[in-house]
């Protein structure tokens, strides 16, 4: 577990730092960063390594400066004419030569020293979504190891945020040494600024744990008949062994599993992927579909079931028309949506999008094409940006926006689009 | 900015020239420093094809200069050091801004250095390889410049140490290794703050090249110690190498050029043409890119104009002194030299160079308003490199043209279209060169720019008013 709290100006950030080391916290796991050098001596105690680096280039230095001198009367000793015992080049000239040995030990002791001591306690090629804050010329304090917890609840008022890092390790080793380019891993377009791997702040939950794929669905996958596409879906017979329809135990691995388990060449292939999606609520179809959109297992439909007569298709397309022409759900009014939507769109969306919907988010702004500004009524207000297309999108994602269709439930999702439409204004 | 200073008469009509860094946020600075990085148009894509044709010319003329042999220079006894030679010290001379500004701002805790520092090392970083080509070149066949490497040979000794040639080897690749390093590791911080930000190969670049920078307080600690460090080494080595380059004349058989003050002559005019072509630099940018107008402030120039007109004032002293010795002593083969050059071929040259280089500057850079002017700095920072290079001329050909002059000879030398071609095309490599570099790397350096900034900053909050260059004003 990692703690990192971002400040824009480091006295901020130095503040909160000496209210850490005075609530005991180890000074071992707390790393300040920051983007430009902080002034030496009013930094709290902090994780800190050997230092050495003045002391070795010195020793380094005087020992080849008496290596070059050995060097040069060596080579002039050797020498076999007849010098009569003296050297064949002056004094002050071998003093030169020795001096520039000296000297390139120096500096290459030096560089090598920087390497090495700055790399004994960072890892070579860090997240990068660690480093955006630093990017953006915030400071920024990372508390990591046991001090962690406590650290979150001390610091949760001045803006810190959890960062799971250690996935991000692993793909950007691979990347580094080519395994991941070519959306191998990562799809083009969404590195690096795609924040699935971030973890979501739900108001209430504190700090959720890793999204997990084998965590029950629970019981969310029952209602929402606005996007079941079939009413009877209860009475269908089960797609896969692993999923049963309208069971809310239902996970995303499931459906997932039972999708790559499926063979083209089997004979009831076909029926199978029918029943998949016209026994599956959409939501479900629609999470699992992204879930897999990336993977090898990615169904057949998505790329080569376009053909017009197949009337799953047409229905599955005529469930998302339905649900892109939705003006208005009736949940986004209900009672206290718009709090709950508020919450929610700080903790999901304001990153990128800005706090008001109209950008100036910390990542949104290091993005190489800005997110559209969203809680702008001119633009919100036409009549192609339904409640359902809002709906779609923030399920499924959009450019590089990340789907948040297993981070939200749907009535998480239309509390959030209340929010939204407060934020544009009235009509 | 006008302020009142306690404790001096006047106090309100002091003007107050400190240093104050522009009233920008951390992220704008950083936009500003960032901003031709990774972006192409189509007046640097003119400057880097022109460059590359002048290189690819100046390498064909160069292979067939190896082909056809040295002939088709225009040297021939006596002169047998000519415009390669001169060439290579004047670029040895640009190359010394680098180093010496650098290490001095950053040791001398300059405020301002921020600007200044990391244009004065790219233009280190290229003018000194091409410094360094051009000895290989002058060898004629450059494959026999394996003498130089330390391997027993069968005149069983490991280089000759006693040629100047060698110790040129020595302290240039001493030189060129501290420079790049130098640069590179002040660089590492702006790169890995930039590699988020970074698209396509440029990513990768940067991701390799910052070696996972973080910007934690431990790093910060060990970039600036490391940084010191090569400042304190950087700045010996740098006198050794001009002086070492300047060696390799004064220990020359030819008469007009023993000189026992060649050391920091040639020293103090390579700072000279330095910063002169940081000035050239630090303009052409100022012009090019908007966003750096906010950056490049006055007071940088104010500040670089004292130090120029304090090595113009050494380099005039130095420049007389070569000549007033053998004045005074009525030495018969210098004050040949002296009246071949200030009433001979070279007339109109050396008293461009004794007007351009010295009185010029002289009274142009003792005023405050002409040190704060933007156009006339670089106006007189051309005249200066132009002088600089017409110095080494000076220097160089006559005293070769009339070393038989005993015999009533003065042979006559001038350059070959291979020469010019070869010298044209270092031109071109330097040029094209920066201007590649300001498309791949910051060339202002964000993270000493945001640390003065954020000093400021802090310094304001604490209501406390440092005085940087009072004592001067």
């Amino acid at each position: 577990m990692r703690v990192a709290a971002e400040f824009e100006h480091f006295e901020d950030a130095l503040a909160a730092h000496r209210l850490l080391i005075d609530e005991n916290l180890d000074a071992q796991d707390i790393e300040i960063r920051s983007p430009y050098p902080l002034p030496e001596a009013p930094i709290p105690p902090h994780r800190e390594a050997p230092y050495n680096m003045r002391f070795i280039v010195r020793v380094m230095w005087a020992c080849a400066v008496i290596c070059g001198w050995s060097f040069l009367a060596y080579t002039q000793l050797d020498w076999n004419l007849r010098t009569d015992g003296h050297p064949i080049v002056s004094v002050p000239t071998n003093c030169l030569i020795m001096y520039e040995i000296g000297m390139i030990t120096g500096i290459l002791t030096t560089t090598f020293l920087f390497l090495w001591e700055t790399r004994m306690f960072r890892k070579l090629v860090p997240p990068l979504e660690e480093d955006l804050p630093v990017a953006n010329g915030y400071c920024v304090l990372v508390i990591d190891g046991r001090s962690a917890d406590r650290a979150h609840t001390l610091l949760q008022n001045r803006g810190a945020r959890s960062v799971v890092t250690y996935g991000l390790v692993i793909l950007l080793g691979l990347m580094a040494t080519g395994c991941a380019g070519n959306g191998m891993i990562i799809p083009p377009g969404t590195w690096p600024y795609n924040m699935r791997e971030q973890v979501v702040n739900k108001p209430g939950e504190g700090i959720p744990p890793w999204t997990d794929l084998n965590a029950p669905v629970g019981e969310v996958a029952a209602p929402d008949t606005s996007l079941v596409m079939h009413a009877h879906a209860e009475a269908a017979p089960a797609p896969f062994e692993h999923l049963t329809p309208g069971n809310p135990n239902n996970t995303i691995a499931d459906a997932l599993k039972g999708l790559r388990e499926l063979d083209p060449a089997a004979p009831d292939y076909q029926q199978k992927l029918n029943d998949f999606r016209t026994q599956m609520p959409a939501w479900l179809q629609i999470k699992a579909l992204v879930m897999s959109s990336n993977d090898i297992g990615k169904p057949a439909f998505l790329t080569q079931g376009k053909d017009p007569n197949d009337t799953v298709d047409q229905a599955y397309r005529k469930g998302l028309d339905s649900l892109l022409k939705t003006q208005t759900f009736p949940e986004t009014q209900a009672p206290g949506a718009v709090d709950r939507g508020k919450v929610l769109f700080e903790n999901n969306c304001a990153f990128c999008h800005g706090s008001n919907g109209k950008g100036g988010g910390p990542v949104g702004e290091v993005t190489a094409v800005p997110p559209p500004h969203i809680g702008d009524g001119n633009i919100y207000h036409q009549p192609q940006y339904t409640d359902g297309y809002f709906y779609l999108y923030i399920m499924v994602g959009k450019n590089n926006m990340p789907p948040f269709v297993d981070k939200l439930s749907p009535q998480e999702i239309h509390d959030i689009i209340g929010y939204l439409r407060q934020l544009q204004g009235p009509r | 900015m006008t302020e009142a200073v306690e404790g001096r008469p006047h106090a309100h009509e002091h003007i107050n020239y400190n240093f104050v860094a522009p009233d920008m946020s951390i992220p704008e600075i950083y936009d500003a420093c960032f901003e031709p990085v990774g972006k192409s148009g189509w007046k640097s894509n003119i400057v880097i094809g022109v460059s590359l044709l002048l290189i690819g010319w100046a390498f064909f003329k160069w292979l067939e200069q190896n082909f056809v042999g040295f002939g088709k220079t225009g040297l021939h006894l006596p002169v047998f050091w000519g415009y390669y030679i001169i060439t290579f010290v004047f670029w040895i001379g640009v190359a010394h801004a680098g180093a010496l500004i650098s290490a001095l701002l950053r040791l001398g805790g300059a405020e301002w250095k921020g600007v200044v520092t990391r244009v004065a090392e790219v233009i280190t970083l290229f003018t000194l390889p091409a410094a360094g080509s051009f000895p290989l070149v002058h060898l004629g066949r450059f494959e026999v410049f394996y003498y130089m490497l330390p391997y027993p040979n069968s005149r069983l000794l490991w280089p000759n140490f006693k040629s100047m040639l060698m110790w040129d080897v020595f302290a240039i690749s001493t030189y060129l290794t501290g420079s790049v390093l130098f640069l590179y590791v002040t660089m590492i911080p702006d790169l890995g703050i930039a590699r988020p930000r970074m698209k396509g190969w440029m990513r990768t670049l940067y991701t390799l090249a910052s070696w996972g920078w973080r910007g934690t307080a431990e790093e910060w600690k060990r970039v600036k110690e490391a940084a010191a460090l090569y400042s304190v080494i950087i700045l010996p080595v740098v006198i050794s190498v001009h002086t070492i380059v300047s060696w390799d004349f004064a220990m020359e058989v030819v008469p007009a050029w023993h000189s026992e003050v060649f050391g920091p002559l040639f020293f103090v005019g390579a700072l000279y043409s330095g910063v002169a072509a940081v000035v050239t630099m630090l303009t052409i940018l100022y012009w090019t890119y908007k966003p750096y107008q906010r950056l490049i402030t006055s007071v940088h120039y104010d500040m670089l104009g004292r130090i120029w007109l304090v090595l113009g004032l050494a380099w005039a002293y130095l420049f007389v002194n070569d000549f007033m010795p053998a004045y005074y002593s009525h030495e018969p083969e210098k004050m040949d030299y002296l009246w071949y050059n200030a009433f001979g071929t070279y007339a109109p040259g050396w008293w461009f160079l004794v007007v351009g280089n010295f009185v010029c500057p002289l009274f142009c850079l003792a005023s405050k308003g002409f040190r704060r002017s933007r156009l006339p700095m670089f106006v007189l920072s051309i005249i200066v490199n132009i002088c600089m290079y017409l110095e080494r001329v000076v220097i160089f050909l006559p005293g070769q043209e009339i070393y038989d002059h005993l015999n009533g000879a003065v042979t006559h030398y001038s350059p070959s279209f291979t020469e010019i071609s070869i010298v044209v095309g270092s031109f071109g490599w330097v040029i094209g060169g920066l201007c590649v570099f300001c498309r791949i790397f910051p060339i202002l350096p964000f993270w000493e720019v945001a640390e003065t900034r954020s000093r400021q900053i802090e310094r304001e909050i604490a209501g406390v008013k440092v005085n940087y260059f009072q004592s001067g004003e």
